[in-house]
């Protein structure tokens, strides 16, 4: 079933973080610093965004010796068809991207 | 911490846990005053005390191998998320390696510290699907509180304090749940275990209501009530929602729940073969420990594994703690019936059933199993390992014999 909820700020700024290079693999701190947003937000946005198949997930296959491999992230075909909905919404809302209301596939 | 250094902890930690318990027998059970300090009774408290300094130096040296050496290597920030994110589900493990991945790329101790923070916060309450389910679920507890305060006060007054602590802890356990989850899971561990947990923490319910509803002169003391809220809502969380650690060994938790079902069946038939005193009802209960340890053994030399030992101690426990509850009220009743005495002694009234049950049941079982089963499982565990490597024989050298 098909809910209509509205994203936060913080999603929408994620989401569209991650579309301005869609090929391009993202890790969770950089884009707490890009975004400047605590990790206490960052993971839960992230973690909702994968379990609605709008979020890629894969591990680093060549990390440096003595450091674990981090998790990398990107917007599967889904997750960019929302984040150029939210940019066309964002355009032409008047009070901002926290007012937008978009099509929240349930997980 | 060198091997010297983490022997000499353990000893620490098994010495302070033998002299705590035995405080806490001489607090229970004073001395007499006829009787000699370190003749019998201080020989009597040793022995007693020595299973428990033997469990804590095991549980504290097992503890360390696992994760104190690996946490003794972090600092205080990853210690914090390694901790945390340790209580996460199966199916969210791999977000807990991912926060762990990052903060090893975190630089500066301030944001370390910031992250880590943030990241753990994620890990004990992730987000919610609904941001009204933990608001819903505490009032629905608060409600729940208030209907049986007063509709147990009314119809049973002795057992509302039981009541009511039971229904307070399953609320607050329910709504840590729902803060912790965005959906219902079926529990790891199978049906089965599930259903007789269930069963086991009704029973005792129904038994204590029943008894206290058809025998007057019951009484429920408050300590004894709390105590026996907290071991049915502890039973529930462990059938419902176990934690990670104590899912992992199949045999574990058959062998668990065949000795559970063993013990709490002989409870009934240990009554219904002493008819005429109630001895051997008390040789019983007091010898049921051992089947713990060789229980534990089994399972640490099959799966090869101390925590599987241990898992299988927990497991026992619970359920034998419930059927030998629900057991042994229902046969204390019947027995004072014919008897007009206690089911173990053969020489008090009744009106103390629910109290003796609580006692013997909720609190010398569990304090003479749990050694029994801890030290089992290291002996198995050890045993494997001994057993294994004398098994081990090198590849004979030279050309394969002739067909």
């Amino acid at each position: 079933m098909a809910r209509f909820r509205r994203p936060s700020a913080h999603t929408i700024a994620v989401v569209l973080a991650l579309a301005e290079s869609p090929s391009t693999w993202r890790y969770g701190y950089e884009l707490c610093r890009m975004l400047d947003v605590q990790a206490g937000s960052m993971y839960p946005i992230l973690i909702r965004l994968a379990d609605r198949g709008l979020l890629e997930t894969s591990w680093e296959s060549d990390a440096p010796s003595g450091r674990p491999p981090r998790h990398l992230y990107r917007l599967t075909g889904p997750g960019l068809a929302l984040a150029t909905e939210l940019a066309r919404q964002a355009k032409t809302s008047v009070t901002g991207p926290a007012t937008l209301r978009v099509k929240w596939e349930r997980a | 911490m060198n091997r010297m250094r983490h022997w000499a902890a353990t000893l620490a930690v098994a010495t302070f846990a033998g002299v705590g318990f035995m405080a806490l027998l001489v607090w229970a059970s004073p001395r007499d005053p006829g009787e000699g300090l370190l003749s019998g009774f201080g020989v009597t408290m040793a022995v007693l005390s020595t299973p428990w300094a033997l469990t804590a130096g095991i549980l504290w040296h097992a503890w360390w191998v696992r994760t104190g050496v690996r946490l003794s290597a972090m600092d205080a920030p990853a210690r914090l998320l390694a901790i945390a994110t340790a209580t996460l589900p199966t199916e969210r493990r791999d977000w807990g390696a991912a926060m762990t991945a990052e903060l090893a790329q975190v630089p500066d101790r301030r944001a370390r510290w910031r992250f880590a923070a943030g990241c753990a916060r994620t890990a004990v309450f992730p987000a919610q699907h609904h941001p009204l389910s933990v608001p819903a679920a505490v009032a629905l507890a608060a409600l729940a509180v208030v209907v049986t305060w007063l509709a147990v006060g009314t119809a049973l007054p002795t057992m509302r304090v039981f009541a009511v602590t039971f229904v307070v802890l399953v609320g607050v356990l329910a709504t840590v749940a729902v803060a912790r989850s965005r959906r219902l899971h079926r529990p790891p561990h199978g049906p089965l275990i599930t259903i007789v947990g269930l069963a086991g923490v009704a029973a005792c319910i129904a038994v204590t209501g029943y008894n206290v509803g058809t025998d007057a002169s019951e009484t429920l003391a408050s300590s004894a009530a709390i105590l026996l809220a907290v071991v049915l809502a502890a039973s529930l969380w462990l059938t419902l929602a176990p934690p990670r650690a104590l899912t992992t060994s199949k045999l574990a938790r058959w062998v668990g729940l065949g000795v559970g079902l063993v013990l709490g069946l002989g409870v009934f038939l240990a009554a219904r073969f002493n008819e005429t005193t109630g001895d051997g009802n008390l040789l019983y209960l007091l010898n049921l420990p051992l089947a713990f340890g060789a229980a534990s053994a089994f399972v640490a030399v099959v799966d090869r594994s101390f925590s599987a030992g241990l898992q299988a101690t927990v497991w026992a426990l619970m359920v034998t703690s419930l059927l030998t509850f629900a057991s042994f009220v229902l046969e204390s009743m019947r027995w004072f019936q014919i008897h007009q005495t206690s089911l173990l002694d053969g020489n008090e009234a009744g009106g103390a059933i629910l109290d003796g049950a609580i006692f013997w049941v909720l609190i010398v079982i569990p304090v003479l199993a749990f050694p029994c089963g801890v030290i089992g499982a290291a002996l198995g565990a050890l045993g494997a390992k001994v057993g294994g490597a004398a098994a081990w024989q090198p590849a004979p050298v030279g050309p394969p014999p002739m067909p």
